[in-house]
């Protein structure tokens, strides 16, 4: 049955849908793995986000940069294992330039947090919450949720677009660090 | 000289086991990520290094291969010992290879040893040790030359730790991918 979300019952994912977008400031850790057909590999990723400005930070298990990827004021910037800097007008293809990685940043600021688009094809899990969503040739599964000051916000969800899988299992969100 | 020095400790530590919490900071000094493991070693060159949270990953070195472990993507690197020192801080601490210090220098400031690499093209910039009174090593710190640093410190220090015969040795799960780069 649908709810209008003011009549949505309190913490279910229909009530919450607008704080979701609202959640403009946050910060998360969380284990990336990315499998694609000739390489299979996972990172911890530490990834502070400020309305359209961000900071993905990509670290392997001895604690060296793989990569840091940042946008300030629509200025994108990646520095990359050996210290080098990189710009360009979109970071999905800047990373893909330099990595051969898939990673679609600026959908899955959204994505991350649970929050489908609006023309997304959405089936929703017996809590109301996403589970599978199609976005832009994306197939996501949201795997786990966790609840952080009454907001459902994803733990585990896994992508994938052609030959690229991207897992996720977010360890760590603080909202409005 | 300090590298005598750090080389004499370190072999003094001929074979121990420790918990590790390792936390990573940027160039600001802000803190990113955080791990927590522990660690067994015995010289030379043999080593285990289990992270536990927030996520398992394990690097085991039997003085020969090094395999790097990775059941988020349920898959294990194996590669050559000598191809792992570079980006493997902890095989400094184990090596029993006196050539491979050759390429670093080392200095000491306050009972802390800085290690730095001679090839200018080697990632990590420097490289510090910190022993305790009782000559145990209580942390390391990995520096990259942007200024991203990871610091590993070390407790439960035991010096007579009970190793599992297989303890330098690892046989991957069933269904796991292995790519072997040997």
């Amino acid at each position: 049955c649908a709810y209008r979300a003011e009549q949505a019952p309190a913490g279910s994912w229909l009530a919450q849908k607008q704080q979701l977008s609202e959640l403009e400031n946050w910060q998360l850790a969380a284990r990336l793995g990315i499998i694609t057909p000739d390489e299979r590999g996972s990172l911890s990723l530490f990834w502070r986000n400020n309305s359209d400005d961000y900071r993905l930070n990509l670290t392997n298990v001895v604690g060296k940069r793989v990569f840091d990827l940042s946008r300030r004021n629509g200025r994108i910037e990646l520095i990359d294992s050996e210290g080098q800097r990189h710009t360009a007008s979109n970071a999905r293809d800047l990373v893909y330039a330099l990595t051969g990685w898939d990673l679609p940043v600026e959908q899955l600021a959204d994505w991350i947090k649970g929050m489908p688009g609006d023309a997304d094809t959405v089936s929703f899990d017996a809590d109301g919450r996403p589970a599978q969503v199609q976005s832009h040739g994306w197939q996501l599964r949201y795997l786990g949720y966790t609840q952080i000051d009454r907001l459902w916000l994803p733990s585990r969800l896994e992508l994938s677009h052609n030959t690229t899988t991207l897992k996720l299992a977010v360890s760590r969100w603080e909202l409005n660090p | 000289d300090a590298a005598t020095d750090l080389q004499q400790k370190l072999s003094a530590l001929g074979r121990f086991s420790a918990d590790f919490t390792q936390q990573v900071y940027d160039e600001s000094g802000e803190p990113m990520q955080t791990a927590e493991g522990s660690m067994q070693l015995a010289r030379p060159d043999r080593f285990r290094w289990h992270t536990t949270s927030p996520d398992e990953s394990l690097i085991v070195s039997d003085g020969t291969d090094v395999w790097m472990y990775d059941p988020f993507v349920e898959q294990v690197s194996i590669v050559p010992l000598e191809q792992a020192v570079q980006n493997t801080p902890f095989l400094l601490i184990s090596g029993g290879d006196k050539a491979r210090w050759q390429n670093y220098r080392i200095s000491e400031q306050n009972d802390t040893y800085v290690v730095t690499s001679k090839d200018p093209a080697e990632l990590i910039q420097r490289f510090t040790l910190r022993f305790n009174n009782q000559g145990r090593l209580a942390r390391f710190t990995v520096v990259e030359s942007g200024g991203q640093r990871s610091e590993f410190t070390l407790s439960e220090f035991n010096t007579s730790p009970e190793l599992a015969a297989n303890a330098f040795r690892f046989t991957p799960p069933a269904g796991v991918m292995v790519d072997d780069q040997r």
